[in-house]
């Protein structure tokens, strides 16, 4: 199966089992040992969800399986991907990538545009009432930047690329409500981290 | 001195009960005194917390994971750290399948040395009889091959728990003669609960007690525990595996005249600092990282971490405490084949 990149130890929506996503080659190999009736069938929900918050498309020959479709491996956007594809069931939204800023009026939307020199970029606007909307967009490309692996496009401030300034429509989509807010996000992360982690902190057994 | 590739010559149990003896071994055992399972074990074996933790066949065929599927020397089927605080009457969240059970603190069901009494039906208490039936089970299948490692919780922890981690530390400041009375009379259930395991089967006990590095210093630990610990090695008799968590160089030197067989140490200890600091008085088992190394790294930094700790002598290789349950599989898989590589590269097996 080869190396596992994410784990979700609950699945609330099948008898809570346990699913893991594995990397090998190219090929991205869902997986759980549970042998509960209608697996394979969950597990084949899982994946196409999968499909359609990353950029990865679905193995031909397995119900299992997808295959990454970008240059780069994006380790975080898949771990992203995998984790709402278990955990999530709400219909996966289409059109325009847009969201609303939760520290301002301001609704974000990201549009994809192509340039000979750069590539595929992807240029962050704001519309709303809010003194210095700039600043949000800034913070926005920030989070692309940290949980996408994304570079800063060119000498603008309002814009990101990915790698090779591919077109990642998904996993833009998908970084899109994490990226307008890093603090809480990187919260969550370390709670996540935490939970099921025996140490003195979680046991109560320390001064911090 | 390279030579002969490694080939296991002695059984699971052999090779663990020999390290814990000092005596020769083919190669080091990797052991398990705390909980290796994870929740994808739990699903393998269709046997998920909290209910492993409460019932004895699914906690069997858990803790069985750890050798069948891991390649680990040993079996440990006390996961966690409150059977016997539980049985005391503590208040338990028992959480769910990808959470550790706990004891509420801030609710704690004693206030004086003189409320510790030891409850009618103890050891018939479900989640204390659940580790003894457990380990009843394990080692009639699995008795000739593998160590079956019991686990009693020491009278520190215990107070933590039914006392409170505060009042009880504040106690040791205040009043520390009753103090060791407390720890004195707690010490009751250690044993009961030990020697109950060992009868069961167990071949070997983990007895962790949190004087932890965070909260207590060395000289804490020689004041209350050095001496009680001592007297855990004539009661309980089959090897111990001392446990306390955090930075503990500072004790270690008195933990080694304890006579306990091995001590479980922490990764915020350099191993190569533990094993001069012990000096040869005790075995060391540990230390490799859980937050970081196995559970968000991969198998490159795990065989990394376990050729530092044998390169610094340590005798029995293991996670340094309850593995995170969303550890990856391939991180655990690591551990065994690591050892059996760097054994092979550094002990001679030609005259085998």
């Amino acid at each position: 199966m080869g190396r596992c990149i994410e784990l979700v130890a609950v699945d609330p929506h099948f008898h809570d089992i346990t699913v893991g996503l594995y990397l090998r080659d190219r090929t991205l190999t869902i997986h759980t040992f549970s042998q509960v009736e209608g697996t394979a069938e969950r597990i084949e929900t899982i994946r196409e969800r999968l499909c359609a918050l990353a950029d990865v498309d679905p193995s031909p020959n397995a119900t299992n399986q997808a295959e990454l479709i970008s240059q780069e491996f994006y380790d975080r956007p898949l771990r992203f991907a995998f984790t709402e594809a278990v955990e999530k069931t709400n219909p996966i939204p289409t059109g325009p990538i847009s969201v609303a800023d939760t520290k301002s009026r301001l609704t974000f939307t990201v549009t994809p545009e192509h340039s000979d020199e750069l590539g595929w970029t992807y240029h962050v606007t704001a519309e709303g009432d809010f003194a210095r909307p700039q600043m949000r967009i800034m913070a926005v490309v920030g989070g692309y930047m940290r949980y996408g692996e994304c570079e800063r496009a060119g000498e603008d401030r309002d814009r990101f690329r990915f790698k090779h300034g591919e077109r990642l429509d998904r996993f833009a989509r998908l970084l899109l409500p994490y990226a307008r807010n890093v603090s809480a996000v990187d919260n969550m992360l370390e709670q996540a981290d935490l939970a099921g982690q025996m140490t003195t902190q979680t046991l109560g057994f320390a001064s911090n | 001195m390279p030579s002969t590739k490694y080939a296991g010559t002695l059984t699971s149990k052999e090779r663990t009960l020999r390290a814990l003896r000092g005596e020769p071994v083919d190669r080091p055992p990797v052991t398990n005194p705390t909980n290796v399972a994870t929740v994808e074990l739990m699903d393998l074996v269709e046997a998920p917390f909290p209910t492993a933790n409460r019932d004895p066949e699914m906690n069997a065929r858990l803790a069985a994971t750890g050798y069948t599927q891991l390649g680990f020397d040993a079996i440990a089927p006390y996961f966690s750290i409150i059977q016997e605080s539980s049985a005391l009457g503590c208040e338990m969240q028992w959480e769910g399948k990808d959470n550790w059970p706990t004891v509420r603190m801030t609710r704690p069901i004693w206030k004086t040395v003189d409320d510790i009494k030891m409850p009618d039906g103890f050891l018939d208490h479900p989640d204390n009889w659940t580790i003894i039936e457990s380990i009843r089970l394990l080692k009639q299948e699995f008795g000739d091959e593998v160590a079956i490692v019991g686990k009693t919780m020491g009278p520190w922890t215990l107070a933590y728990h039914v006392f409170g981690v505060e009042p009880f530390l504040l106690a040791t400041v205040d009043d520390p003669p009753m103090v060791m009375d407390m720890l004195h009379r707690l010490k009751q259930f250690t044993i009961e609960f030990g020697l109950a395991q060992i009868e069961a089967g167990a071949d070997v006990l983990t007895l962790p007690d949190h004087a932890t590095g965070d909260l207590v210093s060395g000289e804490y630990y020689r004041r209350f525990l050095m001496d009680l610990h001592h007297e855990f090695v004539k009661d309980l008799p089959v090897p111990i595996m001392l446990h306390i968590c955090g930075a503990t160089t500072d004790r270690m030197p008195y933990i080694a005249t304890t006579g306990m067989a091995a001590f479980h140490f922490d990764s915020k200890n350099d191993p190569q600092e533990a094993m001069d600091a012990v000096d040869g008085g005790i075995n060391l088992v540990g230390n490799l990282n859980n937050p970081v190394t196995l559970y968000s790294r991969g198998p490159e930094e795990v065989r990394a971490e376990v050729f530092k700790a044998l390169d610094a002598g340590v005798q029995l290789i293991a996670p340094e405490c309850a593995i995170p349950l969303k550890t990856k599989l391939e991180n655990l898989l690591e551990i065994p084949r690591a050892v059996e590589d760097w054994a092979a590269e550094h002990w001679d097996y030609s005259e085998n």
